[in-house]
């Protein structure tokens, strides 16, 4: 894992030129120009494909969802709110619920379909309008404040995409016992980025 | 936590938690969704969570792409009607003469509409109708030619109220308009009214319309003159089409 920057208002390594730049080309594209596409992915494909490598595991997964990005993006750009998020913190919650999305599929295929795979479809079209708040507080040093257990929940959510039964199989513990080691992670970590 | 009654501020928290994270899934998940349409306070938490937990992407190492991923990306989007969805007018033609029958087949009543505030959030709702013990609500996926997502409409009998809302960039030409028309079992479009510039529609439809309103009726809209059609049938070509299902 690489060090992360000190940084309280900006993402980190996100310059105030750059964040214009990706907040103007996304206007662009809420206006219906195309063209403002690929210099958007110049900028961004980097970051949304290691995101999208993290979670997919293969490279042929990875570059599919990818492209769900990207039209997403496309399809999306009129979400997007400057006032309130970071474009680059937007685009990356964009590729990694898309990827989210691609692994609950590529699970229902082993197990009945149905009402599960429904349930999914819901879930695609909700989340693909990405409700994003900038946050000030340091996600970092609340994270250090946590148990370990909890700490390692959370990152170990995020980083994976696992659903709670995932989680508990993977660290062979009950349900009940991995639900509440996030749900206090979660309640003590807003508690702690809210101070 | 079940599915009914109001959270609390930390089963709030905790539930837009896991909805950032991506933990729920089957029942659980549903639950969630269906608040997340009607919670404001849900969508803030979920807002909040996902900018608290952007710090972490920082954490992952960037990757170049291949070249190839870009091509397919630049080949989905510059697809005829893949973006755009202004379908050329001689492909479109034999539609509205397939739904009209004979030419001189016009459409008698036209629906009143009252067009009301668009809607302000940054963010358009989620379409999801609460179950209703009588009339069914009913959503239309409406789809381009080339059956790319376009148009999102709900239709509530109870209320009587129709909400549309493009899922893509839908820019109007100079001079023209888009109106939208429904098409009942009879098979003649009736005017529902031109749609705004920018922003979802949302229309009350009068009693005598609202039953033309039933499962399998297609909504459609066409490309106009400004102001809409100067008959009472569609001239231009149909943009977007979809059939209204039970949710």
């Amino acid at each position: 894992m690489t060090e992360k920057r000190a940084s309280t208002d900006s993402v980190a390594g996100e310059s105030a030129v750059g964040r214009q730049v990706l907040i103007d080309l996304l206007g662009s594209l809420a206006a219906g120009d195309k063209a403002a596409l690929a210099p958007l992915y110049k900028r961004t494909s980097a970051k949304l494909y290691g995101i999208c490598l993290q979670l997919m595991r293969s490279e042929s997964e990875a570059q599919d969802v990818l492209q769900d990005v990207y039209i997403t993006v496309w399809k999306r750009a009129g979400s997007f709110d400057s006032s309130k998020a970071s474009p680059i913190t937007w685009l990356s919650v964009v590729a990694r619920n898309k990827a989210i999305d691609r692994l609950r599929k590529e699970r229902l295929q082993t197990v009945e379909l149905g009402a599960a795979s429904e349930v999914e479809d819901k879930r695609a079209t909700a989340i693909e309008i990405i409700e994003l708040r900038e946050q000030s507080g340091r996600l970092s040093s609340c994270l250090e404040e946590l148990d370990e257990k909890q700490r390692d929940a959370v990152r170990s959510a995020f980083f994976t995409g696992a659903t709670y039964r995932e989680l508990a199989e993977r660290d062979s513990v009950p349900l009940g016992t991995m639900k509440s080691w996030i749900r206090r992670a979660l309640l003590r970590l807003r508690e702690c980025l809210e101070q | 936590m079940t599915g009914k009654g109001t959270l609390t501020p930390q089963e709030r928290t905790v539930l837009a938690g896991e909805l950032a994270l991506g933990l729920l899934e089957g029942g659980k998940l549903e639950n969630a969704l269906a608040r997340l349409a009607t919670d404001a306070e849900l969508r803030r938490e979920l807002a909040d969570w996902n900018g608290r937990f952007g710090a972490l992407f920082d954490e992952v190492e960037p990757a170049l792409p291949p070249p190839s991923a870009w091509e397919r990306i630049e080949r989905a989007i510059r697809a005829p009607a893949g973006a755009s969805n202004v379908i050329p007018l001689r492909r479109r033609i034999g539609f509205w003469q397939a739904c009209t029958g004979a030419a001189s087949a016009i459409a008698a009543s036209l629906a009143l509409i009252l067009l009301l505030q668009p809607n302000t959030i940054a963010n358009p709702p989620v379409v999801e109708q609460p179950a209703q013990p009588q009339s069914p609500s009913m959503v239309a996926m409406m789809t381009t030619d080339s059956k790319h997502p376009a148009l999102m409409a709900s239709w509530n009998p109870q209320t009587q109220m129709l909400e549309v809302e493009a899922s893509a960039p839908m820019p109007v030409s100079k001079g023209r308009s888009h109106q939208l028309w429904i098409i009942p079992a009879d098979g003649t479009p009736r005017s529902m009214g031109v749609m705004p510039e920018s922003g979802p529609m949302t229309a009350h439809v009068s009693t005598d319309m609202a039953d033309k309103f039933a499962e399998g009726a297609i909504l459609a809209v066409s490309d106009e003159p400004a102001g809409g059609s100067p008959t009472d049938a569609p001239t231009g070509p149909m943009i977007a089409s979809g059939r209204l299902a039970k949710v």
